[in-house]
């Protein structure tokens, strides 16, 4: 359902977040085995693969994603069964990308009527909507406000010293990528919606394993 | 400083435009708001002490004032115009007001935009724009200021003056909260009505009274907002001048249905964002009428403090109660020092059996020394900053005495918030009307009573 807005090419995507130094994990795209073959050796296993278009959404729910992959005949198998999937979309190709481990996040935004540029933080991952699990903030966001987004949403404890569960994440990683979303949203009039869902973070890093940018 | 708003807020003329010899009547009940300060009965009402003029080129006078055939024959200055005349004839009635250089205008006359007609409304605004004039409305109430005697709507009636802003976008919840106030004893600095906004809109009033010295806590009914940034800027300047700031809005599960196409979108209806915003402004969002007044009125009426809380009952159950409440809003319930204990003792005032903690249960038999020797003691602790005062009503119990030395406990200690829970109804009421009246804010439930102490002290989870 995408009822009056676009959605942003991967390649366009990748660009736009580049010039906020929001970092997209490494991907390539791809149509065929052979391509296929000759990208296979700038990643280190697992792969992810994924289908990707203007018609793509709910990757997860429709099985247009492969996960665990660890060869190129693997890749083979995969993308015979994610087409088979994808059957009657609009479809762009398949992305490559290193699987990450860690911490699911969400972080969204938005264009409200009455306040403007809102940027939303929370838990992220298929489960997102169903938890609800989600602080916001109008844009511009100081560093406080990404700090106290943090501090209201239950995904808090994976940002404690301890973590939770095994599990930790970086603050500082993921305040930046709030403070950046915000500098997005206020110069970038034309990007109406936008999801960075999940966000996977651990104690090193934080990274965008999907964008979805809506203009 | 003279700020635009002053006409519309502190007025020392008022004319009546539209007067009307109909006791049942808008224009009637205007005229005599401003010179009975009331319709219904109420102690607190009283005469307009600045000009009333009215007009009505059809009558002499009416209820003994003389009425004028246009505002412009009226010899003094008019700082603010009341228009109760039918819509269509609200335009050149204005014209006129700008032309007699009336500063602000009220439009208590329904019949535009909520009905369709935009034009009609945005003519009014040109007009007064035009002319120099703020104007409130159309299609409300109108405004009362009980300390400067001023009911300059059509409100029935007069409550209590205090510390509280009331700013509605409905008018006849406002007319239903004055009633309820003489009852719940709400303080009220202002309670203003805004109708369609055709210019003066919630944030214009929000930074007004967050510079009045009378007001402490604002009060906000919303059904929707146009200026998202303009309002949180105002509400950031109120809270920045001390002023508490609570807010309800109406329409919260409404609009959510849209189609959405991102997961943001979906998470992020309109309410959710008016809700984050207005948390991001420093405003506390409020869900129920009852809520935002009850708080209101602790903001305006009590101190903030610190965190360290005692709860004083002669209770067990209400006792009980009232901490699981604290710990749910995060208000923190103090350990009673030793030191402190024996002081109690040493009253000769306390039950063999009285609970030596907090919530220090005074026992059943407890009557109005014992609490007060209690509270006397407690809030003489420095490490002790306020106090849940819980009455239940049980044999020996002097529920007024109970309230008068609550009351000169609160003189004693005017740093450190006091609120109340006398819980009952029929034979509580004189109690809870002199706490009330007295400025103890006494709530019917320890829930409500732990959320205004949670206000009061900065609690975390408020």
């Amino acid at each position: 359902m995408l009822p009056e807005y676009e959605l942003l090419s991967y390649e366009d995507s990748r660009q736009l977040a580049a010039k906020y130094g929001l970092p997209l994990v490494k991907g390539r795209r791809f149509r065929t085995l052979d391509e296929a073959k000759k990208i296979i050796h700038e990643f280190k296993p697992p792969f992810v693969l994924k289908v990707i278009g203007p018609g793509v959404m709910h990757k997860t729910e429709k099985r247009l994603i492969a996960l665990n992959l660890e060869s190129l005949d693997e890749i083979s198998v995969a993308m015979d069964k994610l087409m088979r999937n994808a059957k009657g979309m609009n479809v762009d190709g398949f992305l490559m990308q290193e699987q990450k481990a860690g911490v699911e996040l969400i972080i969204g935004g938005k264009r409200d009527t009455a306040f403007g540029a809102v940027v939303l933080f929370g838990s992220g991952g298929i489960m997102a909507e169903l938890y609800g699990d989600v602080a916001m903030r109008v844009a511009p966001l100081s560093r406080k406000d990404a700090l106290d987004m943090i501090s209201e949403t239950k995904a808090r404890a994976f940002f404690t010293e301890r973590g939770f569960r095994g599990r930790r994440a970086d603050e500082e990683h993921v305040i930046k990528l709030l403070m950046e979303t915000s500098r997005l949203m206020l110069n970038e009039q034309r990007v109406m919606e936008l999801d960075f869902n999940p966000v996977i973070a651990d104690s090193r890093e934080a990274v965008i394993v999907d964008a979805r940018i809506l203009v | 400083m003279k700020r635009s708003l002053d006409a519309l807020l502190e007025p020392k003329s008022v004319a009546v435009i539209g007067a009307s010899r109909e006791p049942r009547s808008v224009g009637y009940g205007v005229l005599q708001g401003l010179l009975k300060g009331c319709v219904m009965p109420s102690k607190y009402a009283k005469r307009f002490p600045g000009k009333v003029y009215a007009v009505n080129p059809n009558a002499k006078t009416i209820q003994g004032v003389k009425c004028h055939a246009s505002v412009k024959d009226i010899a003094g200055d008019v700082d603010l115009a009341v228009i109760c005349v039918p819509a269509k004839i609200v335009p050149p009635v204005l014209r006129e007001c700008a032309e007699k250089r009336v500063k602000a205008a009220v439009v208590v006359s329904a019949g535009f935009a909520e009905v369709g007609d935009a034009e009609l409304q945005e003519e009014l605004a040109t007009i007064a724009k035009k002319g120099g004039m703020r104007l409130l409305g159309p299609n409300c109430l109108g405004v009362i200021r009980p300390s400067k005697s001023l009911n300059a709507s059509f409100g029935l009636s007069m409550p209590r003056a205090g510390g509280a802003a009331f700013i509605t976008q409905s008018g006849a919840l406002a007319d239903s909260v004055i009633d309820w106030a003489l009852e719940e004893m709400y303080p009220f600095s202002a309670i203003v009505s805004l109708g369609n906004q055709a210019d003066v809109d919630e944030a214009d009033l929000v930074e007004w009274f967050a510079g009045d010295g009378e007001t402490k806590a604002i009060a906000l009914y919303l059904e929707g907002v146009k200026d998202g940034k303009k309002l949180m800027a105002a509400v950031r300047k109120a809270v920045a001048a001390g002023k508490t700031v609570l807010v309800l809005k109406g329409g919260r599960l409404s609009g959510g249905a849209k189609a959405v196409s991102s997961h943001t979108g979906a998470l992020a209806g309109s309410y959710a964002v008016f809700e984050a915003a207005m948390r991001q402004s420093g405003a506390v969002v409020t869900y129920g009428l009852a809520d935002l007044l009850g708080l209101a009125q602790a903001a305006s009426e009590q101190p903030k403090a610190g965190n360290s809380v005692v709860v004083v009952t002669n209770g067990g159950g209400a006792g009980v109660l009232c901490t699981d409440y604290c710990e749910e809003f995060g208000v923190n319930l103090v350990k009673i020092r030793e030191a402190t204990l024996r002081k109690l003792d040493a009253t000769k005032l306390m039950h063999p059996a009285y609970s030596r903690r907090n919530p220090l249960d005074l026992i059943g038999d407890a009557g109005a020394k014992r609490y007060e020797a209690a509270l006397d003691v407690l809030l003489a602790d420095d490490a002790i900053k306020a106090a849940i005062v819980i009455q239940t009503l049980q044999t020996m119990t002097e529920s007024e005495g109970d309230a008068r030395a609550v009351l000169r406990i609160r003189k004693k200690y005017p740093k450190k918030p006091v609120i109340c829970v006398f819980m009952g109804g029929k034979y509580s009421k004189a109690a809870m009307q002199l706490l009330g009246e007295n400025g103890v804010p006494n709530y019917d439930d320890p829930r409500k009573a732990a959320k205004a102490m949670a206000l009061l002290v900065g609690a975390q989870r408020f």
